[in-house]
């Protein structure tokens, strides 16, 4: 009795995977299922591989961040028991603020490099675990590195750029330059085009457009400046030779048989 | 330019000589030497050779500073007008610049000293007066730079005073140039803000003076009015005078906790 049921459902499966079109959507989702199931499993493997390496970084931080903390701290009490701000405030012959001290910027500054040094180690050490577990051979370290040195040029450009335009803006202030808003404005935004330009191709990005981009628009400005300044100033530099010209022709020994008439001496 | 020069005296010690002294590093102890004043002549000339040693030609002011720190008796005399020479390059900036960027330094170096308390001021002798220019054409480019100033750097300013003081300047950027004036107080509190700027280098040194150019010419702007209204020179001076002197208290209370007024 077993028997006939089991030979009946047999016969019943064949027959329904005798059918065309039954077949062909059972195995496109088989397909599809395992499909999905790689991906998957090649995402996990990916992830199982860079896990290790963001959690070295993470310690390596956090470990040289507490270095840091310890090591400033100790500084901080050597120095103020040596009289560290009292001597260099002898030497100096200037007085320093309490937040501003010799000690204070010496403990800030090991502190910080402790914290570099733990970022520098905690980089390498992901970048030697992810070259290792991962498929890929590509490593990310290098692009890291030109991405840390992009943001230090950025920073860089930043500060210049704003020191530059306060330079400029307290100069015209004192010149009477009525521009001079506009003039401290123009030269931040210059320093902050060519800062974006340099940053840019530091990381590799946009290629020649960057570079025929930035060169068409500072040679643009340039010109400008030189056509308005030269324009400008025409008459200024006509007056200035034609003075200069006329006392060295006080200078000089005309000879007597020199026609009484003058000449005029015409540069533009 | 025309100033009256004072002198530097030793009246305690015999034979002690007056001659004009010159704010300068070899004059000084020059001058001083022409003093029958060892004393005197030994403690500039200590205090001269690390300036001269470390080539700060623009510590300018220190030589009368230091009699004061030394605690010698100090006077001033007037021994009548007389015609200086102009400098090659006159530029007001520059020489402004210049004058207070000493005048912070030594007041930074000798901060032990001012912030004892003093004994009270001598009595003082009249001062004969000296016939000034006419500076009227003067100050309508002086206002003029001032309100330029005001339209441009309040963010500058912003920085380093406080938001009384800015409102004070925005008033006095609204006054005609007849009628301007900078209330002596608040040039002691502006002094005095841009000194602790200085001191804590909130901005850059050479920024910080640079706009203190257009106050300053604000303030001359309003001393010449004054003195076009009647009141003598030396008079409006001794009345600033005492507005510094009524304000230490705040300048001593921000150079000993410039952290407390931040917070």
């Amino acid at each position: 009795m077993q028997n006939t049921i089991n030979n009946s459902m047999q016969q019943a499966s064949q027959n329904i995977t005798a059918l065309p079109g039954y077949s062909e959507d059972v195995s496109i989702w088989h397909h599809m299922s395992e499909a999905l199931h790689q991906s998957l499993y090649r995402v996990l493997t990916l992830l199982i591989a860079v896990l290790p390496g963001i959690l070295a970084f993470f310690v390596a931080l956090l470990v040289f961040a507490t270095f840091g903390v310890l090591i400033s701290w100790a500084l901080r009490r050597c120095l103020s028991w040596a009289k560290f701000n009292v001597r260099i405030a002898q030497k100096s012959g200037t007085d320093w603020a309490p937040s501003s001290s010799p000690t204070e910027i010496v403990a800030r500054a090991s502190f910080w490099i402790c914290v570099l040094l733990g970022l520098v180690i905690g980089v390498s050490a992901f970048d030697t675990s992810y070259a290792t577990g991962a498929p890929l051979p590509i490593s990310l370290l290098p692009y890291l590195i030109h991405a840390v040195g992009a943001a230090l040029l950025l920073i860089a450009g930043v500060v210049v750029a704003r020191f530059l335009a306060r330079s400029v803006l307290i100069s015209a202030v004192n010149a009477q330059l009525q521009y001079a808003r506009i003039l401290s404005l123009g030269v931040k935004w210059l320093v902050l085009v060519l800062t974006a330009a340099m940053v840019l191709d530091h990381l590799q990005v946009g290629g020649n457009i960057v570079e025929l981009a930035f060169g068409i628009l500072f040679g643009g400005i340039v010109l400008t400046l030189a056509l308005a300044v030269g324009l400008g100033s025409r008459d200024l530099v006509s007056r200035s030779l034609e003075s200069h010209v006329e006392h060295s022709g006080e200078q000089t020994h005309i000879p007597d048989e020199a026609p009484t008439a003058s000449r005029q001496i015409r540069h533009f | 330019m025309v100033h009256r020069e004072f002198l530097l005296c030793v009246p305690n010690y015999p034979g002690s000589h007056k001659r004009p002294v010159q704010p300068h590093a070899e004059a000084s102890a020059a001058a001083a030497a022409s003093f029958k004043s060892p004393r005197m002549a030994e403690r500039l000339a200590g205090v001269a050779e690390p300036i001269s040693a470390a080539n700060q030609t623009e510590a300018l002011l220190w030589p009368v500073n230091e009699a004061v720190a030394a605690g010698f008796v100090t006077d001033e005399v007037d021994v009548g007008s007389r015609a200086m020479p102009q400098p090659s390059d006159p530029d007001i900036n520059s020489i402004l610049a210049l004058i207070t960027g000493s005048l912070f330094a030594d007041i930074e170096a000798k901060a032990a000293l001012w912030q004892r308390p003093r004994r009270p001021p001598l009595v003082r002798r009249p001062m004969v007066e000296v016939d000034q220019s006419d500076g009227t054409a003067d100050v309508a480019r002086m206002v003029a730079v001032f309100q330029l100033a005001n339209a441009n750097l309040q963010e500058i300013w912003s920085l380093v005073l406080p938001p009384n003081s800015l409102l004070a300047l925005r008033r006095c950027s609204t006054l005609d140039t007849a009628a301007f004036r900078m209330p002596d107080d608040l040039w002691a509190r502006i002094v005095y803000d841009f000194l602790i700027a200085y001191r804590l280098r909130t901005i850059n040194r050479g920024h910080l003076l640079g706009a203190l150019i257009p106050l300053y010419l604000a303030w001359v702007a309003g001393h010449i009015n004054v003195m076009a209204s009647g009141t003598p020179a030396e008079r409006h001076i001794e009345v600033v005078a005492a507005a510094f002197e009524s304000d230490k208290p705040y300048l001593v209370a921000r150079w000993r906790w410039p952290d407390r007024f931040n917070s």
